[in-house]
C-alpha cells in the first residue's frame, strides 16, 4: 500500500520521528566502527581472561636447609607446567656450584605433538642441592644464594606462554621466608616456614623479574 | 512532547544497540572459552608491520614488506608450543589451497635457529619460517599480544589492515571462509 502524504506527515509527526532521525545521524558512526576502518581496534580472543604467567604459576622459595634450596610452584587451576622445561641455575652460573635437581612426580600427559611427556598440575616442588656457595654476603654477613629459574607452562585454553625467566635471591642463616610485596591476588608465595632462610628484602616485582 | 522526544531518545538507543550486535566486526575474535572476548587495542600500523624484517632458517633476512600485495597471514610459533604444531598442518593446507590466489602464510617462531631448522627437517612445510627467537614475542606483543601467547595469528589484507586476530590454534573451516572472502583476486 503506497503510504499517504498524510500518513508520511503524521508519522514524522509522531514520537518515531526522533527515533528515525537519531538512527539515521548514527548510522555513519556505526559503519565506521564496523567497517574496515574497525580494524584497528581488533583484538585478541580472550586474552584478559588468562592470568600473568606469574600469577597462574606462583613460585615461592626458601632454603629446606643449610645445604638445599626448595622452589614450590603453586599452579593455578586449568594451568600446567611442563617438567622439561625447568630448568634452575646460580646467577652467575659461577657463584654457586648446584647438584643435580630433584623434581616431585607429575602427570604423565599424552601430547599430540610431544608423545608422553612429564607435566605438573595444582603444585610441584624442586629441590636444589647446593655443593657450594659463592662469596656473595648480604648486609649483615648472611651468606646470598642468588638463583635463576626458567620455567615454561601452558593453559588449558590452548596456548602456551613463553618461557618464563625469574631471579631469586635466597639469604641463609635467617627467619621465614618473607616477599614483601606479593602479587595482588595471589597468595602462594606468602608462606612461612620453620627453615632458617629467607628471601631478602627487595620487592617480589624485583625479586621475581623477567630477565631478556 | 518532552514525553516522546524521550521515547524517540531511548528507542534509538535500542536500535543502536542491536545494530552493533548484528554488524559485531569481528566475528572471528571469539574467547577461548567461549565467552565474549575482550577487544584490545593493536597500536602497529601497517607501517610497523611491514618494517619488520626477521631471518629466515638460512638466516637470511626476510621482510615482511615484500608480501605487502598479499593476503598475509602472520603465524607466531614456536617448537616448544604444542598448540602451534598441532595447527601446523591446517596453514600448510591454507597455504596449499589459496597460494596460487594470493594467499601467503608466514610462521615467524620465538625459537632458535637450531630448533627451527631441526624442524624444519621433520615436517615438510610450504610457507616460509622466520627465526626471531626472543623478539617473536616482543613483536606479537606489540600486535596485541600482551602476554605473549603462543600460537598468535594475524590475518592482514594487502596493504597492512588487520581484519582478523587469534589466540590459540585456528580453525581451517574459519581461516577458509576470511580468506577467500578477502583474497587480492576476490576483489
Amino acid at each position: 500500500m503506497k503510504p499517504s502524504k498524510k500518513s508520511w506527515t503524521a508519522f514524522l509527526g509522531g514520537p518515531w520521528h526522533g527515533t528515525v532521525i537519531f538512527a539515521l545521524l548514527m548510522l555513519p558512526a556505526l559503519a565506521a566502527a564496523t567497517g574496515p576502518g574497525a580494524a584497528s581496534n581488533i583484538g585478541t580472543i580472550g586474552e584478559q581472561e588468562l592470568l600473568e604467567p606469574e600469577r597462574a604459576f606462583l613460585l615461592s622459595a626458601r632454603f629446606k636447609d643449610a645445604k638445599t634450596a626448595e622452589f614450590n610452584y603453586k599452579i593455578t587451576d586449568g594451568y600446567y607446567m611442563y617438567r622439561a622445561r625447568f630448568k634452575v641455575v646460580a646467577e652467575p652460573k659461577s657463584s654457586a656450584i648446584l647438584g643435580k635437581a630433584v623434581f616431585t612426580k607429575g602427570e604423565m600427559k599424552q601430547d599430540a605433538t610431544f608423545g608422553r611427556v612429564e607435566i605438573y598440575r595444582n603444585s610441584m616442588r624442586i629441590l636444589i642441592p647446593i655443593s657450594s656457595m659463592g662469596k656473595d654476603l648480604g648486609p649483615n654477613g648472611e651468606k646470598l644464594l642468588r638463583l635463576k629459574v626458567t620455567s615454561q607452562g601452558c593453559a588449558d585454553a590452548g596456548v602456551c606462554y613463553p618461557p618464563l625467566h625469574q631471579i631469586l635471591t635466597l639469604k641463609a642463616g635467617s627467619g621465614d621466608i618473607k616477599y614483601p610485596d606479593a602479587p595482588a591476588g595471589g597468595d602462594g608465595a606468602l608462606q612461612s616456614t620453620p627453615s632458617a632462610a629467607e628471601v631478602i628484602s627487595p620487592p617480589l616485582s624485583e625479586l621475581l623479574r623477567r630477565t631478556k | 512532547m518532552p514525553r516522546s522526544l524521550v521515547l524517540a531518545v531511548i528507542a534509538g538507543l535500542l536500535f543502536l544497540a542491536a545494530a552493533a550486535l548484528l554488524l559485531d566486526p569481528s566475528p572471528a575474535l571469539q574467547s577461548l572459552t567461549g565467552t565474549p572476548a575482550v577487544k584490545q587495542s593493536i597500536s602497529a600500523s601497517p607501517g610497523v608491520i611491514y618494517a619488520a624484517k626477521f631471518p629466515d632458517v638460512h638466516g637470511r633476512p626476510q621482510s615482511l614488506a615484500q608480501w605487502d600485495k598479499r593476503l598475509l597471514v602472520v603465524n607466531f610459533w614456536a617448537t616448544w608450543c604444542g598448540p602451534c604444531k598441532e595447527e601446523m598442518p591446517i596453514l600448510k593446507n591454507l597455504q596449499a589451497k589459496f597460494g596460487s590466489s594470493g594467499l601467503q602464510i608466514i610462521g615467524i617462531a620465538a625459537d632458535t635457529q637450531a630448533n627451527v631448522a631441526n624442524f624444519g627437517k621433520s615436517i615438510d612445510i610450504n610457507y616460509p619460517l622466520l627465526v626471531a627467537e626472543t623478539s617473536a614475542i616482543d613483536f606479537s606483543r606489540r600486535l596485541g599480544n600482551r602476554l605473549g601467547l603462543l600460537p598468535h595469528t594475524l590475518v592482514l589484507k594487502p596493504g597492512g589492515e588487520i581484519i582478523y586476530a587469534k589466540l590459540g590454534a585456528v580453525s581451517e573451516t574459519e581461516m577458509a571462509e576470511i580468506i577467500s572472502k578477502n583474497l587480492p583476486t576476490s576483489n
